[in-house]
């Protein structure tokens, strides 16, 4: 992880867990019952209902992971980004009204609540609550990381701190406010969020010289990386706008929020509003991971050991100071409001829905249990995501993702293009290469014949293995070569299995990145 | 929706969309997708009876069109040779990112014209409350 050494991003982000640290104790004092800790009291207006609606369902993996996916394969993961504009207003179809009628006539602050109602006995609410609770546990594990990741690269502290900095900020609020402070930090992030959005994708534009010589730039080095299917392939795309199309109206974090909203009414043009809303961070996760790869490409930047680095690296380096900034704290907003959502669901869950559907009642001295329980299920998540060991990804909730990241043949070979851009840009024979390299580097893999489409989607256990290892071999050379260049702006690795050459300084493109 | 034919359509593509993943037929994967969505917001709609001819129809012609686009989409998209460009993307790359992804925002436009007269109408409001509320 790139470290920020920019006073201008720290106090975008200390200003951002301030904040956090307000709402948390305004809104301690508006949260008086278990109502209001779960539900908001029902008396959100709708702006913030789909403000806290996008960012709760853009979590960091949409900020760090979605960029990092465009970055290694393209256009594929833009079918799950784009789609959302009519998943997300589907799930306004398929369970917004139903779900704010049934809080509308019955006491219900939950989820599995409103299965019970609708169709009764104990078995539904009760599975659901546990699929909730386990659910919440492993992806509040994830969360937890990315969040000391990325505190720990822009305040340049070890993650044990950086974990304890940000923990501590996000128990305070979550504790103490309950759904109140998280709805409302979600407002201020989604508000900072859509308006860095438009900001970030026209830097991105501008470093890559315009959509156009992007486009130019990522044919000529791979036309399928920049066409419509990316270079995962059909498969992978169209599976993903399967997943992410139908899949959103069942996110618990986001259709929970429907049931917070004060006036059923407010419905109407809600979806509408969610849709474009989202539609708008979108183009966050296209443009970074576009222009990152096309400056990758060019020769103008080091190829990056893992894609994830994509949207730090872009915005540390290409971005004014002030804007990174403030993408830095939407970031961490962005983790922080998905983990106090889940915190939320989680502990309604313990306190509520699992006694509820057993013992017909919730605990005794709830708003004081929802509170213990929040608090300890961070500590417990915390716990496992400790034990379990640091995941590949800062914010990786897709999994699908990672396995097939290690099946396909890697990205980093495009780093020898002979120049930076325009005719002399050449295409490479990528397995070829890839052997050679991996030969020099004692690595495993041997040349495969085709590793997209059917074929190489078939190498099944042994091929993920292999694939693993020779990308751990991968980003040890890349990392080793892409940093030295001719004088000229070339890159001295233009021959294949080449030794690396340090005599030059780094070119100076059209873009040259921050000190 | 005793009667309805539209969780058998579901169902069966459902099942559609598994053969065809199994098959490696990645358009028809699509394809199964834009149909189920477009089942699942008739089943959405239709639910009290109050679907009407041009809601419908408003919502045939958003899977015909989110179709045709994804089918489009492959269709323009010849790596083999130079690129062209259409408002600065590959031709099938800018149908995904100018076509189906403002077009998905159709659905939200027609949820919000149909609020009043079919999906929240006082009727059903009366009913919602009569059959699942407490009193």
């Amino acid at each position: 992880m790139p470290t920020a050494d920019s006073g201008l991003i720290i106090a975008c982000v200390a200003a951002y867990l301030g904040i956090c640290a307000g709402i948390g104790v305004w809104a301690m004092r508006r949260t008086n019952s278990a109502a209001d800790f779960f539900l908001a009291g029902k008396s959100l207006g709708p702006s913030v209902v789909v403000m806290a609606s996008i960012s709760s369902v853009m979590s960091g993996f949409g900020f760090v992971g979605g960029p990092g996916l465009v970055y290694e394969s393209g256009s594929s993961s833009l079918w799950m980004a784009f789609v959302c504009s009519f998943s997300l207003p589907t799930a306004y179809l398929l369970t917004g009204k139903r779900l704010r009628l049934l809080a509308e006539v019955r006491p219900i602050l939950t989820l599995p609540e409103a299965v019970a109602a609708r169709y009764g006995g104990v078995a539904p609410p009760l599975a659901m609550s546990l699929a909730i609770f386990l659910g919440v546990i492993g992806y509040l594990g994830t969360q937890v990381l990315a969040i000391g990741t990325v505190l720990q690269a822009v305040l340049g502290i070890d993650l044990l701190t950086a974990l304890g900095i940000g923990l501590g900020v996000l128990a305070f609020y979550s504790v103490a406010g309950g759904i109140v402070a998280g709805v409302y930090t979600d407002l201020f992030q989604g508000v900072l969020m859509l308006g860095a959005a438009v900001a970030v994708l026209a830097v991105c534009l501008q470093v890559g010289g315009g959509l156009e010589a992007i486009s130019h730039t990522l044919w000529d080095m791979d036309p399928e990386f920049i066409g419509p299917w990316g270079s995962r392939g059909e498969m992978a795309a169209m599976s993903w706008m399967l997943l992410f199309g139908v899949g959103a109206a069942g996110q618990p974090h986001f259709i929970t929020k429907l049931m917070m909203l004060k006036d059923i009414r407010r419905l109407q043009w809600s979806a509408l509003a969610t849709g474009a809303s989202y539609l708008v961070l979108a183009t966050l996760w296209m443009g970074i991971g576009l222009a990152m790869r096309t400056v990758v490409a060019r020769g103008e930047h080091p190829e990056l050991a893992n894609p994830d680095l994509a949207a730090p690296t872009f915005l540390l380096h290409y971005a004014p100071e002030l804007l990174a900034g403030l993408v830095f704290a939407g970031l961490l907003a962005a983790i922080m409001s998905t983990a106090d959502s889940f915190l939320n669901l989680g502990a309604a869950a313990i306190v509520r829905d699992i006694p509820m559907a057993l013992l017909g009642r919730p605990l005794r001295r709830e708003l004081y249990w929802s509170r213990v329980v929040t608090g300890l299920l961070l500590l417990l998540s915390a716990a496992l995501r400790a034990l379990h060991g640091k995941p590949d990804r800062p914010a990786g909730n897709v999994r699908v993702g990672n396995v097939r990241r290690c099946d396909r043949p890697q990205r980093v070979h495009r780093a020898e293009l002979e120049t930076s851009n325009g005719p002399g840009v050449r295409r490479i024979d990528r397995h070829q290469h890839r052997a050679q390299l991996l030969a020099r580097d004692g690595g495993p893999e041997r040349p495969q014949p085709a590793t997209s489409g059917a074929g190489g989607r078939r190498r099944g256990v042994t091929g993920l293995h292999r694939g693993l290892r020779a990308r751990l071999a991968i980003d040890a050379a890349s990392e080793t070569r892409a940093g030295h260049r001719r004088a000229d702006g070339r890159l001295a690795i233009g021959e294949v299995g080449e030794s690396p050459r340090i005599d030059g300084p780094a070119p100076r493109g059209r873009h040259q990145p921050r000190a | 929706m005793k009667g309805s034919r539209l969780p058998v359509a579901a169902g069966l593509l459902c099942v559609a969309g598994i053969i065809a993943g199994l098959a490696g037929q990645a358009q028809a994967l699509g394809l199964v997708a834009v149909a189920l969505l477009l089942v699942l917001c008739l089943l959405a709609l239709s639910a009290g009876g109050l679907l009407s001819a041009r809601t419908g129809t408003a919502l045939v012609a958003f899977a015909l069109a989110f179709g045709a686009l994804v089918l489009l989409a492959g269709r323009l998209h010849r790596p083999s040779e130079p690129l062209r460009t259409l408002a600065g993307f590959p031709p099938g790359t800018a149908m995904l990112v100018l076509g189906i992804a403002p077009l998905g925002l159709t659905l939200g436009i027609i949820y919000g014209l149909a609020f009043k007269s079919e999906v929240l109408p006082l009727r059903r409001q009366r009913e919602f409350l009569s059959r699942h509320g407490r009193n």
